[in-house]
């Protein structure tokens, strides 16, 4: 069977360069993706944007992905900030979904994830994304997680050269960046990229005040890589509107959040066959939260007409990975080390400060990874998963030692492919749930995680097929009070999951893609019940120079009965290969999915309700030299 | 989700896992083939290109720059005087500064580009097949 295939691929390859170089070329940029390098199927159930997806889409922003993903759909809390799994009013809900910027888990102490910060980041430097679901391998992670999304930059080895792009809308929003690569002749790679957004949004009119949530950003990526060794630089400004703001009591005049963030990440490569690997990342983010009240609040409330706040936290990991590689077996073994400080400063009401007592200023995280995955034959691959961690505290609070464990089994016959996932994980609180003053509770016990998933694919040579299903329960869910504290529900919660895709490629660069998904959350607590409805349906047609999107994505379950028709549309039209220029509407019939926030919780609660993602136009150029 | 899945799928069906290090020692193979006029090029490389290393039943891998047919260079250093005469073809867009590498096959801007300098053809002589035409660019 193999020398039939060798043969018949022989044949193909000289027909092939008799007929056109070209399609050589294609064939060889088409399987050249890094994402072919870097996905790993056995770490979850993986989504993947290849670089040709994102192109074609015109993803400008993280956002755009989101909006459309299996189970999940862009969403934002009552402070403008992206919150995919925003369920609860008042807390932060997305703390479970890890974001890496190559190898680098950018995990903002306070939160225990960087989706707060870059949930929405621009995607230009970026050049696959892998987004694995359902409890993902422990070898990304030092904690657990539900959701793993792996952005994967550009590199100095395929795109040396420069780009500059520009982006403007009729609304005034407008996004400029440019990044340049090389490889030098003693092989040193770099990268450089730096990006400035103005995310301008629609205002809305509340109680004869303006809420706001434009966000400007200033990005800076570099990168600098020689033989087994890399630096990364990563550093984020962000200015922005907070729309409804921290307290659920009144309608703010104005409120602001000024983060600084910055990061740098040493990586090295070991031994001949690279199986031993070491990073360290530091990370650091200080930011200022400003809230305007007029009139001021009740005095029940505070009774102060100005909020100020700042925050500061830091981050160090390490980490050291050891791959050993056996005839039937591939066994990854982990050590990893997280000094986390956060800091809330003294709050400062009407210009006076107040002191503020904090239950705990810092954390460091003991993790130990074991995995193996054991060939049983050349198409079935079983795998199990051990992570133990220890949370130490310093004594100012108690000390948490949870276990993850994580079996999977993945089988493989023709054009079949099956993974099944049994795990069971305790997250622990983040800082934000216990050391914050107000609404922190320092006796807060761990969610406790145990799912079932399971994932049919089959591929054809126009078609790809998959189906998804899962059942989670949770013990333990954390969820806020009517008075902003965090507690742990008293009752289990239960998520029911079931998922449909298909994508028919019926041109050469023409497809049609079609996803259905539902998840069903089923808790004592009535904010959590709910039955979560999405369906997208994407078509993507080439016509030589020009190439054209369409998607329509439908949302149903999140605003009563209410149905959401978000219908996007983009044309690219390639002036020469280094020159193109794109249109690109979002959500242009300004149907999408809209989203209730709470104010005035006393003495009558009150909701306003927003578009998520806005109807945007915008106009785009960028420019290859 | 695959600008040609057909294509894609057929190749992961016969190719296996390194399709794109195949793929390339393939393309390399062509180039080598149409300078050269060889079925069967010999190649020197002082710095090993991992596609052709792996993939090199289409090449007679020689050890010493003076044996070969074409020399594959990565690093500018590498274009010998002792070799001068012989055809040097880059991997690498750097390596067209010198006048000796007639053309070189590279990454850059995101997609994989051929490309060969008019001039430098014709001092050596070669005349490329129509494949090859649209490769072909004049020296900036």
């Amino acid at each position: 069977m193999r020398c039939f295939r060798l043969l018949v691929f022989s044949m193909f390859l000289t027909s092939l360069y008799a007929q056109d170089l070209d399609t050589l070329l294609r064939l060889y940029e088409s399987e050249s993706e890094l994402s072919k390098k870097t996905k790993d199927e056995n770490a979850g159930n993986l989504i993947v944007y290849t670089r040709d997806d994102l192109e074609r889409m015109q993803v400008e922003t993280l956002q755009d992905l989101f909006k459309s993903a299996r189970y999940f759909r862009y969403l934002e809390n009552r402070r403008g900030e992206p919150d995919p799994l925003n369920a609860d009013p008042l807390i932060y809900s997305s703390k479970a979904i890890k974001i890496y910027l190559n190898n680098t888990e950018i995990a903002i102490p306070l939160t225990g994830t960087g989706i707060i910060l870059f949930g929405n980041i621009e995607m230009d430097f970026i050049d696959h994304v892998e987004i694995y679901q359902g409890f993902p391998s422990f070898e990304f992670a030092i904690e657990p997680a539900l959701v793993i999304i792996k952005l994967y930059t550009k590199t100095p080895k395929k795109d040396a050269g420069s780009r500059i792009k520009v982006l403007v809308s009729p609304n005034g929003a407008n996004k400029e960046n440019v990044y340049t690569a090389d490889i030098s002749e003693n092989d040193i790679k770099y990268f450089i990229y730096a990006n400035h957004s103005d995310d301008i949004r629609k205002k809305h009119k509340l109680e004869d005040k303006t809420l706001k949530r434009d966000t400007h950003t200033n990005h800076f990526y570099a990168s600098l890589a020689k033989d087994a060794y890399k630096l990364e630089v990563n550093a984020l400004t962000s200015k922005q509107d907070q729309f409804l703001g921290a307290i659920p009591f009144a309608v703010p005049t104005d409120t602001d959040k000024d983060v600084n963030y910055f990061s740098t990440t040493f990586s090295a490569q070991f031994l001949k066959d690279k199986s031993l690997s070491f990073q360290a990342t530091y990370l650091q983010q200080d930011g200022q939260y400003t809230a305007e009240y007029s009139p001021a609040l009740p005095p029940t409330i505070g009774g102060y007409s100005s909020y100020k706040r700042s925050s500061e936290s830091r981050a160090i990991t390490t980490l050291l990975k050891k791959e050993y590689k056996f005839t039937n077996n591939d066994l990854s073994i982990g050590a990893q080390f997280r000094h986390k400080f956060f800091h809330f400063n003294d709050v400062v009401l009407d210009n006076v400060l107040f002191h503020t007592t904090q239950n705990y200023t810092q954390e460091d995280i003991y993790s130990l990874m074991i995995e193996d995955a054991f060939s049983l034959t050349k198409n079935d691959l079983i795998s199990l998963s051990v992570m133990t961690q220890y949370y130490d505290r310093n004594k100012e609070m108690k000390s948490e030692s949870p276990l993850q464990l994580r079996l999977s089994y993945i089988k493989s016959k023709d054009n079949f492919l099956s993974k099944t996932f049994l795990s069971r994980q305790e997250f622990v609180p983040e800082p934000y749930m216990t050391a914050q003053a107000y609404i922190g509770n320092p006796e807060l016990n761990m969610e406790i995680y145990k799912a079932a998933i399971e994932e049919f694919s089959y591929t054809t040579d126009h078609t790809f097929s998959r189906v998804t299903f899962s059942y989670a329960k949770i013990n333990n869910f954390l969820l806020s009070t009517d008075t902003g504290k965090v507690e742990n529900s008293k009752e289990d919660v239960n998520i029911y999951t079931a998922s449909l895709e298909f994508t028919y490629s019926f041109k050469e660069s023409d497809e049609l893609q079609f996803q259905a998904d539902t998840i069903q959350l089923k808790g004592s607590d009535i904010k959590l019940d709910s039955t979560h409805i999405n369906y997208v349906i994407r078509v993507f047609n080439n016509f030589g120079k020009l190439n054209i999107f369409n998607e329509l994505i439908v949302n149903q379950g999140y605003q009563g009965d209410k149905i959401a028709y978000d219908y996007s549309l983009g044309a690219k039209y390639a002036i020469n290969e280094d020159l193109h220029i794109s249109v690109r509407g979002n959500n242009i019939f300004n149907t999408g999915l809209k989203r209730a926030y709470l104010y005035n919780v006393t003495p009558t609660p009150r909701t306003i309700t927003v578009p998520v993602v806005e109807q945007q136009f915008m106009l785009s150029m960028e420019y290859l030299f | 989700m695959k600008k040609i899945l057909s294509i894609f799928l057929l190749s992961t069906l016969l190719f296996g896992a390194d399709n794109d290090l195949r793929l390339e020692s393939r393309i390399y193979y062509a180039i080598a083939k149409e300078l050269t006029h060889k079925i069967k090029p010999q190649v020197y490389m002082q710095s090993n290109i991992s596609s052709i290393k792996k993939f090199s039943s289409n090449f007679i891998i020689v050890d010493k720059c003076t044996k070969a047919d074409i020399i594959f260079v990565t690093y500018l250093k590498e274009i010998q005087k002792e070799c001068e005469g012989k055809i040097f073809f880059g991997s690498r867009h750097k390596t067209l500064q010198k006048e000796q590498t007639i053309g070189a096959f590279f990454w850059q801007k995101g997609r994989p580009n051929i490309l060969f300098y008019k001039s430098r053809l014709e001092q050596y002589g070669i005349e490329l097949n129509q494949h090859f035409k649209k490769y072909i660019d004049n020296e900036k």
